[in-house]
């Protein structure tokens, strides 16, 4: 009796599609934030501001190095200006760039502590890397599970240039699902190759319905943009690099927050530290 | 009334006249008070099932091996060959012709059938398309749950329409982010099943044995029982709306949230193939229409009966799956055939051992009483019986009982019975199979409800059905 109510259970929780709901995501006030002084600030707005069209925002500030001097003191200038997004460099403060992992001390802490969305530029703060005459018209969302991500998209599509073009990506890591397989297979009860086959198929079909989703109601209801969906099963950083490549992407957007740790959300920081030459926007 | 009880008495004491005519002689009444304890033992054992961990086929089955063995050393049965109606004489097992096959095919027949038909999506997109048309309103929803577990119970069983509404309704008000609700939906919808379980001759196992043996045909139970069905229904509902404080959408904004929640559900999810499911929905219509007509079914095909109707539908449903029918084999509830099989073994047994005699004396008395005490004392007394222990050897003891008496097709005693049985499940969690589900869902969902919590919960909605269909009885049958 139980197998047949967790098989009905089963029938209607596949039922429930997860409903991508467009928001044109409100931006009122921008802030770019540097380690140098204010004509480096001016010159960094100047940049994002041709790189980022479509952000029509007229209120934009800079924080220049001297007025910060630690990560908390960042944080309480951030507080003062009530941004609603946030431009920066990797290694703020940090005399020469040094590919040492990470995003520096300033953007480690505050991509962690701050629900403010942080746009990273290319390069570092000591080195940018110019985005020359480049315009934010190629963006590429990726999530683990993009299902019912809709703020993530919406920051996509709030960044993309009218006209340009948005990837929905979910890649499902082979790794992991491995590691389940292999767990499975040990267990009698469960038909290995079924489970294989059923989990594969799943966990693929949830993820193209809503992006399938999600393109219809952008079509509709959002702006001009063409929409592009991509799922696949395989390695997360070589199959999202494999996809920033092939499609020339001005600005790669994803989750850095993990509900259950402090640090940033694994696979987001391998991408947040290989991927230097790129834009990012980490939520 | 007065008139047929005469005619009742006549009757069943001709009955024993005729029995003894037969050649069947004396049983020494140590014996009768052996086998009368033996089926007292049994009842009791099926009302611990639970406790005894045994399903209930080893357990009546142990019995009717017990009752055999005993039956035969005690001289009881009659061994020899069997007469065909040609007049052939073959040798069975004394065992075999004392099963109700006719029952046991339309169980067997009814279930494959729901079985298969089940996996064409048809009941699940069914129960989809009406949560996404209730607005996510909890009270619409109730409404509509309400009567698709009446429809259910009355198409498939009253088992299968508590597992499928209620896991939808776990699913779809978890989503609505409603599952305070949870433990007064799942209650009304287990009172619910015994209601719908009312409304068709196949929608239980007590209205299939007492409905065949009283000879009432499939469309004269719907037509008498579909009134009472409809209006314990609208009961039921508004009770639950008030005891459980179900309420509708108050704002503009709340009702807008819980319709792009429900919206989020897609029917067509559960169809695993467009054209079963339209033939699953063709197939029904044939199966349920076929059924209402079987009496009227041309070139003397009536002669084959409800259990060949419902073997054959079956049997064509089966066929969309023919590569793959050992799943929907292994589907039957056995445990149920088994039972029932060895339940007719016992019954048998209990009528040479003249134990069904000593009880149907004590009913004669019983139904002997003033218009309408009888009546009352018998629908109230079956409820009360079948709220302990299981419905099914309650009704077919009782059925075996006044066909006995030879009770006439119209009597109101055979409704009294019907109805008696069907809702004496909702008064206890364990007095109906459908009862049995709802509490296992709530527990799934870690609601608190024990047994006193359901009985001091669904007492006061039985006793108003109970009262209700006591009524009905009265005035209507």
């Amino acid at each position: 009796m139980v197998d047949h109510i967790d098989e009905f259970e089963s029938i209607f929780r596949r039922s429930e599609r997860e409903l991508f709901q467009y928001a044109d995501i409100p931006m009122e006030a921008v802030t770019f934030v540097s380690d140098g002084d204010a004509d480096r600030a001016a010159a960094g707005i100047a940049m994002a501001r041709k790189f980022l069209p479509r952000l029509n925002v007229k209120n934009w500030r800079s924080i220049t190095g001297d007025q910060y001097r630690t990560v908390a003191e960042l944080r309480d200038v951030l507080d003062q200006q009530q941004t609603d997004l946030i431009i920066t460099h990797r290694h703020l403060q940090e005399e020469s760039f040094v590919p040492q992992h990470s995003l520096g001390v300033y953007l480690d802490v505050l991509t962690q502590t701050t629900s403010i969305p942080v746009l990273v530029l290319p390069g570092s703060a000591s080195e940018p890397a110019s985005v020359g005459e480049r315009i934010c018209d190629r963006v590429m969302v990726v999530a683990d599970h993009i299902s019912g991500d809709n703020r993530l998209i919406n920051y996509g599509v709030r960044m993309c240039r009218e006209g340009g073009t948005i990837w929905l990506c979910h890649v499902e890591d082979d790794v992991v699902f491995s590691r389940y397989m292999r767990a499975i297979s040990r267990i009698p009860e469960i038909d290995s190759d079924d489970a294989r086959v059923l989990i594969e198929k799943q966990l693929l079909s949830d993820a193209q319905e809503f992006i399938d989703g999600c393109i219809d109601v952008i079509q509709t209801e959002g702006p001009n943009l063409t929409v592009n969906g991509y799922v696949g099963r395989g390695h997360h950083l070589r199959d999202y690099c494999r996809l920033i490549e092939e499609h020339d992407v001005d600005l790669l957007v994803l989750n850095t927050k993990d509900d259950d740790q402090l640090a940033m959300h694994g696979r987001a920081y391998s991408l947040s530290v290989e991927l230097t030459h790129v834009s990012m926007l980490l939520l | 009334m007065s008139e047929m009880l005469t005619s009742l008495n006549n009757g069943y004491g001709a009955a024993w006249v005729l029995a003894f005519a037969a050649g069947e002689h004396e049983v020494p009444a140590w014996e009768t008070a052996l086998f009368g304890l033996i089926l007292v033992a049994m009842i009791a054992a099926l009302a611990l099932e639970e406790k005894i961990h045994a399903r209930k086929s080893i357990i009546v089955g142990s019995f009717a091996g017990l009752c055999l063995i005993l039956a035969t050393v005690m001289n009881l049965l009659s061994f020899g060959p069997v007469e065909l109606p040609d007049h052939h004489m073959i040798d069975l097992p004394v065992y075999i012709p004392s099963i109700d096959w006719g029952v046991i095919t339309i169980i067997l027949g009814a279930s494959l059938f729901v079985e298969v038909t089940s996996r064409s999506g048809v009941f699940t997109w069914m129960a989809i398309s009406l949560t996404r048309r209730s607005g996510g309103d909890p009270w619409r929803l109730l409404i509509f749950y309400g009567l698709l577990t009446v429809l259910f119970s009355a198409v498939l069983n009253n088992v299968t329409a508590m597992i499928i509404i209620g896991s939808l309704t776990t699913v779809s008000l978890k989503k609505l982010k409603r599952s305070e609700l949870l433990l007064g939906f799942l209650l009304t919808e287990g009172l619910l099943t015994n209601v719908g379980g009312l409304l068709t001759l196949i929608s239980s196992v007590p209205n299939i044995i007492v409905g065949k043996t009283a000879g009432i045909s499939f469309a004269k139970f719907f037509l008498v029982a579909a009134p009472y069905v409809v209006v314990a229904t609208a009961v039921t509902l508004l009770m639950a709306k008030w005891k459980f404080g179900i309420a509708g959408l108050a704002t503009e904004e709340e009702k807008r949230d819980a319709r792009r929640m429900v919206d989020s559900f897609d029917p067509s999810e559960s169809i695993p193939s467009r054209r079963f499911f339209w033939f699953s929905v063709g197939a029904l219509v044939m199966f349920i229409a076929c059924l209402a007509g079987q009496s009227a079914l041309p070139f003397g095909l009536d002669k084959l009966e409800m259990g060949f109707v419902a073997l054959f539908f079956a049997g064509v449903v089966l066929i969309a799956y023919k590569n793959d029918v050992d799943k929907f084999y292994s589907a039957v509830d056995w445990d149920l055939l088994a039972f029932f099989a060895s339940l007719f073994v016992v019954i048998n047994v209990m009528e040479h051992a003249q134990v069904l005699h000593v009880i149907g004396q004590g009913i004669a008395r019983l139904l002997q009483l003033p218009d309408p005490v009888n009546s009352m004392v018998l629908l109230s007394s079956s409820a009360v019986a079948s709220s302990v222990t299981d419905n099914i050897p309650l009704a077919a003891m009782l059925a075996q009982i006044l066909g006995s008496l030879e009770t006439p097709e119209a009597s109101p005693f055979w409704w009294c019975v019907i109805f008696g049985a069907n809702l004496g499940g909702n008064i206890t969690p364990i007095g109906s199979a459908s009862t049995v589900v709802a509490m296992t869902i709530i527990h799934r969902q870690k609601l608190d409800l024990t047994f006193g919590g359901f009985v001091k919960a669904a007492v006061p909605f039985a006793v108003v059905q109970i009262i209700i269909a006591t009524v009905y009885v009265l005035i209507a049958v």
